[in-house]
Order: C-alpha cells, then sequence, then structure tokens
C-alpha cells in the first residue's frame, strides 16, 4: 500500500491528524516530514531509488504551507518541477484562508486546498471524504505514466 | 544865372564866349536874339546862321510842345534848373542836353526873353548808362547769390538786400531800405540767447572784414529762429579808400547744423557706448576706438588704432578673423557671434559680436564697424543657471531617491504588517485550534470518565476559544479593511445580497426569513468590502433576535440623489438609545454577552469599510422594535 506523505511541522496537528486518519479508517502507512527540507529529501530518495519496491511514490502528499526552512509554497513547486512527481497528487492543508495563498497554490499545481479545521470532529469528517474522495473514488496517474512524462 | 542883355562888360562876354555851354538868348516870341561859341561848337550852326532863326530849329519834331510850356513857365518868371532833353544839331545829330531857363527882365523887370544854358550830356549819359548797366550787373549778381546779402551806407542804413536776405530776416526790401542794420538783421548767440554785436557795427567801427560768426541765431521778423553764419565787409570808395558802407553776408546754416548735430550726436553715442565700437580696415587694422572699448578692453584709444585687430584675438581663435572678413567682403552683417577676446592684461572675456561692412560713397566696403559687448557676466549667469538648475536636478534626484526610500520602507512595514497578520492568523490561531481539539478528544475519548461538572468544564473550554478564534478571525478582517486597496466598479447591489443569503444557512428558512425588495439599486464601490459590510448587517439582524421569535429581515435600497442607499431592517431586540453612539466603536457591544455571541467588532469593520468607500452609515432603533441599519454609497448605472 502506497503511504502518505504528511508535510507537518506542528506536532500537534500530526497527532490530530494521525488520529482523525485511524478514526476515519485510513490504513495507508503515514510518513511525516517536519520541514520542506525533510520532505524535498524523501521524495528525492524515492525518484533516486525508484526502482526498490520498498519505496513506492506516495499515493498522496498533505502539504502545509507554513513551514520553518522550505515553505510549503516552495515545497510545491519542486515538486511539480520533477519529471515523476508531476502527477503526484498534494493536497494543501493550510490555517491560511486568503485568497492569495489559494490562488497561488492552485497556479504552482495543488489538487486541492483544504483549510485546517478548528474542531477534531470536522477534521475527522475531512480525513473521511480524503479517503472517499482521493484513496478510492480518484483514479490517479500510475507511477510509470508518471515518470514517463 | 540872371544874365542882362544891356551889360556889354566885356568881362561877360568873355566869359561867355570862353564857356563850353551853350549859352543862347531869345525873345517872348522864340527867336534867337544871342548864340555864343558854345552853342556853335555843340549845335554846328554860326551865330550868323542862328541869331535871328526860331529857337525851335534846334528841337526835334516829337519835342515841339516843349517850347510853348518853357515858354509859358519863362513868361511867369520862373526858371528852369538841369531840364535834361534831347536837342537837334545843324547836321540834324540829336543830342542829350541840359538846360537851364532863366526869364530875362528889362530895367523895369519887364520879362522880354529867356537865356538858355545848354550843356551836352550826350557823353555822361552814356557813362551813366554804362554805370547803370554794371550796376544793374551786380545788383543781379548779388540778387542771385545763394547767400544772403544785406548792403549799407556809412551810417548803417540799409541800401540794399538780396531775396534770399529777405526771405531769411522776413523784411521786403522796400521796406528795410533805409533802416538800421539792427532792425533787420537781428541776431543772438544760439546758446547763451544774448545780443550778438552786428558784424556791420564792426567793420564799420574796425573797418576791417569780419569773417563767420559761428553759434549765430537770427531772428527773423515773424520770430523764426535760424542758426546762420555771416561775414561782414567794409565798402569802399575807389581811389581814396573813403569807407561808404558794408556788405553783409550770411547764410542758413540749419541744414548743415542739422548734419552737423547728428554727427556729434553721434559721435556722443558712440563715446557714451558701454560697448566696444571698434573699426577698422579691410587689412584689420583698427581705425577707431570709443571710450567703451577703452573700459572693456584696456587699450587706450592711441595705443589701440593703428595695431591689427588681432592684438584682440586669443591665438586659437585667429581662424574667426579670417571667416569674419571673409563673410564682410561679401557685405554679409555678423550678428551677437558669442566669441572670447583678450583684453590689454591678458585676460579672457566672454564678448557678443556685431559685425558690419563700412561702404565708401561708391559702395565699396572699406572696413567694418565692430559693436563688442561684454557678456562675461551674462555668461556667469547662464554658468550659475546651470549649475542651479543641476543643483535642483540633484536636489530633485535626492528626493526622488528619498521617496523612493521612504515608499520602500513603507512597502517593507506594510509587508511587515501583512508577515505580521500572517503570522497572527496562523501561529496565534494554531494553538488555539489545539486547546480545541484537545478539549474536543478528551470529551470524545475520555467522556465517559469524567463526571458532569467536568464535562462542563470541557465545554467551557470549548467555548472560550471559539469565541478567541472569532476575535482574532475579526480583527484580521478588520486590519485588511483598513489597508487593503480600495477599487471603485459598479457593484450589483441585488445580485451580492442574493449570493451572500444563498451562502449563509442561518440566512435561510427555517432560520430566518430574508425579504429582498427587488430592485436593488447598484452602487459604485469595492466588491468585497461591500460584501463583509451586507454579511456583518444580515448577521447581526438574524443573530439579535428575541428567543422564539423568527428573525425577519427586510433589505431595500433608495436613490438619494447621486447616492444610493441601503437599508437592512430587523425585527430584532432592538438597541439602548444609550447605546447608539457607540454601537459602531471597537468592541463595543450592546446586547448581553452571555445571550448574544459576537465579538464587538462587525460593526466597526462595516463603519471602517463604508468610510473607505467614501459611504456613510447609520442606525435607527427603538428597544423591542427592531434595528434599522444603512449605509450610503455611490450610485451606480443600471446595467
Amino acid at each position: 500500500m502506497r503511504p502518505i506523505l504528511l508535510v507537518e511541522d506542528n506536532k500537534d496537528d500530526v497527532l490530530f491528524i494521525k488520529r482523525a486518519m485511524e478514526k476515519a479508517g485510513i490504513v495507508n502507512p503515514l510518513h511525516v516530514a517536519s520541514d520542506g527540507k525533510e520532505a524535498i529529501e524523501y521524495l528525492e530518495k524515492i525518484i533516486a531509488d525508484s526502482s526498490m519496491a520498498g519505496h513506492p511514490l506516495p499515493a498522496l502528499v498533505l502539504l502545509d504551507l507554513q513551514l520553518p526552512c522550505v515553505r510549503g509554497m516552495d515545497v510545491l513547486k519542486w515538486i511539480r518541477e520533477q519529471a515523476a512527481l508531476r502527477t503526484l497528487i498534494v493536497i494543501i492543508h493550510s490555517s491560511s484562508h486568503l485568497d492569495i495563498d489559494i490562488a497561488e497554490a492552485y497556479r504552482l499545481g495543488a489538487n486541492s486546498f483544504l483549510v485546517k479545521a478548528p474542531a477534531s470532529a470536522e477534521l475527522t469528517r475531512m480525513m473521511k471524504l480524503i479517503k472517499e474522495y482521493w484513496l478510492e473514488l480518484n483514479a490517479s496517474a500510475s507511477d510509470e505514466a508518471g515518470k514517463s512524462v | 544865372m540872371v544874365a542882362s542883355a544891356h551889360d556889354p562888360s566885356r568881362l561877360l562876354s568873355a566869359i561867355i564866349d570862353s564857356s563850353d555851354d551853350a549859352i543862347i538868348s531869345k525873345n517872348l516870341n522864340s527867336i534867337i536874339t544871342s548864340w555864343n561859341k558854345g552853342a556853335e561848337k555843340i549845335f554846328g550852326y554860326t551865330a550868323q546862321e542862328a541869331i535871328g532863326q526860331p529857337v525851335t530849329i534846334l528841337i526835334p519834331e516829337d519835342r515841339a510842345d516843349e517850347e510853348p510850356s518853357i515858354l509859358s513857365r519863362i513868361r511867369r518868371g520862373e526858371r528852369i534848373d538841369h531840364y535834361e532833353t534831347v536837342r537837334r544839331t545843324k547836321d540834324g545829330r540829336l543830342l542829350d542836353i541840359s538846360l537851364t531857363v532863366s526869364p530875362i527882365r528889362d530895367e523895369h523887370g519887364t520879362i522880354i526873353g529867356a537865356s538858355k544854358i545848354a550843356r551836352d550830356i550826350t557823353e555822361q549819359r552814356l557813362i551813366q548808362n554804362k554805370l547803370r548797366e554794371s550796376e544793374e550787373q551786380y545788383r543781379v549778381t548779388l540778387a542771385s547769390i545763394g547767400d544772403g546779402v544785406i548792403a549799407t551806407d556809412e551810417q548803417g542804413g540799409v541800401t540794399f538786400m538780396n531775396a534770399v536776405a529777405e526771405t531769411l530776416t522776413g523784411w521786403k526790401k522796400e521796406e528795410a531800405l533805409g533802416k538800421p542794420l539792427e532792425a533787420i538783421f537781428c541776431i543772438v548767440n544760439e546758446f547763451t540767447r544774448a545780443p550778438v554785436e552786428n558784424p556791420v557795427a564792426i567793420v564799420l567801427r574796425k573797418g576791417v572784414v569780419v569773417g563767420m560768426a559761428n553759434h549765430t541765431m537770427l531772428i527773423a521778423r515773424d520770430g523764426t529762429e535760424r542758426p546762420i553764419a555771416d561775414s561782414g565787409a567794409p565798402i569802399r570808395e575807389t581811389g581814396n579808400g573813403t569807407l561808404r558802407g558794408v556788405v553783409l553776408v550770411f547764410r542758413d546754416v540749419t541744414e548743415s547744423r542739422i548734419a552737423e548735430m547728428a554727427t556729434q550726436r553721434l559721435a556722443a553715442v558712440i563715446e557714451s557706448s558701454d560697448d566696444a565700437i571698434i573699426s577698422k580696415n579691410l587689412d584689420g587694422i583698427i581705425t577707431s576706438w570709443n571710450k567703451g572699448a577703452e573700459s572693456i578692453l584696456g587699450y587706450s584709444s592711441s595705443e589701440a588704432v593703428g595695431k591689427p585687430i588681432t592684438l584682440l584675438i586669443p591665438p586659437e581663435r585667429r581662424s574667426e578673423e579670417r571667416e569674419i572678413m571673409a563673410k564682410l567682403r561679401t557685405g554679409e552683417r555678423i550678428q551677437h557671434f558669442d566669441t572670447v577676446r583678450v583684453t590689454k592684461n591678458g585676460k579672457e572675456i566672454d564678448v557678443s559680436l556685431t559685425i558690419s561692412p563700412i561702404k565708401d560713397l561708391s559702395g565699396q566696403i572699406t572696413g567694418a564697424s565692430k559693436i563688442m559687448r561684454d557678456i562675461s557676466e551674462r555668461k556667469q549667469i547662464e554658468r550659475d543657471l546651470r549649475e542651479a538648475k543641476q543643483q535642483l536636478q540633484t536636489r530633485a534626484e535626492d528626493l526622488e531617491n528619498k521617496v523612493r526610500e521612504r515608499t520602500a520602507r513603507l512597502q517593507e512595514m506594510v509587508t511587515e504588517l501583512e508577515t505580521f497578520s500572517y503570522s497572527v492568523s496562523h501561529d496565534l490561531r494554531a494553538p488555539i485550534r489545539a486547546i480545541q481539539q484537545y478539549a474536543d478528544i478528551l470529551a470524545e475519548d475520555y467522556g465517559d470518565k469524567l463526571d458532569d461538572q467536568g464535562r462542563a468544564y470541557l465545554k467551557r473550554i470549548t467555548s472560550s476559544t471559539t469565541r478567541l478564534d472569532a476575535l482574532i478571525r475579526d480583527v484580521l478582517t478588520y486590519s485588511r479593511v483598513v489597508r487593503s486597496d480600495v477599487r471603485f466598479e459598479p457593484v450589483d447591489t441585488e445580485r451580492l445580497v442574493r449570493e451572500i443569503v444563498e451562502q449563509y444557512p442561518n440566512f435561510q428558512a427555517p432560520h430566518a426569513e430574508i425579504e429582498i425588495e427587488s430592485p436593488l439599486l447598484p452602487i459604485t464601490g469595492h466588491e468585497a468590502f461591500l460584501t463583509q459590510c451586507l454579511s456583518n448587517l444580515i448577521g447581526n439582524a438574524v443573530k439579535f433576535i428575541a428567543p422564539g421569535q423568527t428573525p425577519h429581515v427586510r433589505i431595500s435600497t433608495e436613490r438619494r440623489g447621486g447616492m444610493v442607499r441601503i437599508y437592512v431592517q430587523d425585527n430584532g431586540i432592538g438597541i439602548d438609545p444609550r447605546d447608539l453612539d457607540r454601537i459602531f466603536g471597537m468592541f463595543e457591544r450592546s446586547a448581553p454577552e452571555q445571550k448574544y455571541e459576537g465579538t464587538g467588532i462587525g460593526l466597526s469593520i462595516v463603519r471602517k469599510a463604508v468610510e473607505r468607500m467614501n459611504g456613510k452609515l447609520g442606525v435607527e432603533s427603538e428597544l423591542g422594535k427592531g434595528s434599522l441599519f444603512w449605509i450610503e454609497l455611490t450610485g451606480a448605472e443600471v446595467k
């Protein structure tokens, strides 16, 4: 089963998301990168070792925008610049609801933009929807298709 | 002369015979009674031939009537002196005769005849005629002279004046003759106006020729004044040189005086000019040099005249002179040519030259006149001006740089502020969200392990965090309204209101009844701001409702001149009149907090947004009877 990459520096948020995913019944392995640099390093490693079966591309990336070192937007930009990651599903998960951020994220190639939920029930509901839509309903490009572009 | 025929005095007879004059006597019948040798010589008849003949033999036919009148005068005892007439000789020649006829009386005094003394004046006549002719010739000559001529006798009385003299003095010759010269020829000094001694008087006194006097003004009879030049010369009798009079010759010098004055004035202008005025010949030799040239260039006239003009030209500009001369030779004039010249002490000065060719009477170019103006000062001013301009530009650039710097700093501040709001939004809300969620998790996962009191506390945590989150969101909204750029564009109010109502479930049935009084008039403003205002106002309208009642909100518009007023009327709890003034203030609340959730910022946001759209807002309300909020904005054309 392909992993989910969670790029999030806030430990509380990591905890809430893990719990909400469990509650929503998401069973994919979760890899957490606590800043943009880590996320890029992780993805670079997967591309480099793509022949290795133990490191498949993530099913999706849940990307926070406010990150130390490399900003979320820059991570997104970097991802879209990599031929192998061009079709990777990236969902922005941010506390920002500013139009400028939303517009910029879509311009850089985000697949979805979700504003962080204020209450746990809402977060659980959000994760359920992600599972149903992005992990089950949505047909994503295969690894091979992604790499060949 | 009285003669007696009865006086046989030899002496008398001898005198009579020796006279060259014809001495004849006749009786009252005009018969010749005596005839002397003189008569014989003049008339050709001998005494024998003449005596006894009528005197008429001597009288030409055309003068036949003279004899009776002479006779009748004699009879009356009159004497006729020097009566000039014509008589005929024996051989028929006509002679000019001067007659003196006297009556002859007898011893009783009775007139018995007449004696005639006849002098042949033919020769005298001839001389007289010649004299007259010559005199006439002189007269005509004098009359035709271009100068005025007046002659006087030795007393200074006018004896002659010619036509020019008549014109200049205003006196007719006929009137002037015999008058003293001073009366006719009135002269004063041109400048002092003191009477000038008449040249005639001087000549009469000194007996010498008096030359042309200067600055004499002749005042004519009618008061006309003319500058004249005059001279006087004595008239002397031929032979003994006795002074017989003076001839005065004078001339109107008005014309020449004008020309002279013009020349003088020109010379004065040139001398007094601050510009250097220099002339040179075609060889480039300086021929004249005025005071201005002296003061500008330092050389005196005597130092400069005769020297080559190149004296004044800096070595590196020598070629200019050749070009100037070449142009002048074609008759061209050079105007305001700015260049540099050297003074006597070697200083280079900025000058402006105007050079014109000088032509002689035949039009041949003989040289050039140069007018040279010292423009050092002007050039200095120009340089100063340029410098000032440069400085101004530098200052302007400095200012621009400063403005740029400040703008940049301001921009930086705005960016910082945005970053600040951003971090407020993110960093401040993140922990709130965490508290909220931990409280949620506690309630969800451990709720059954807490008692009612514990669960109530958890609820209090949740409501506090919710309120804090709303507060932060509103503060951010307010600050965004304060600093965002305002765009003015037509906004379809009705569409906007409908969208807002659709967006909020609690604006819809069964939570609320929103009545829109179509059509709502469009306004000109910033759509995002208007959205904020209307959602806040409608939000308040549905929120502040008495328990158990359904909010009823009515939205309408009204045109007021160029403005449009948007009304939001509710059936809510109303506002205490004491609070009406302060409800638009930040964190001000009218309704009791425990009953109605709110941050107290909503109306501040509305007020700020309306202000930024150059609008007005207001409220009418009564406790228990609902409120009517309105905002007034510039209207827009209906699309």
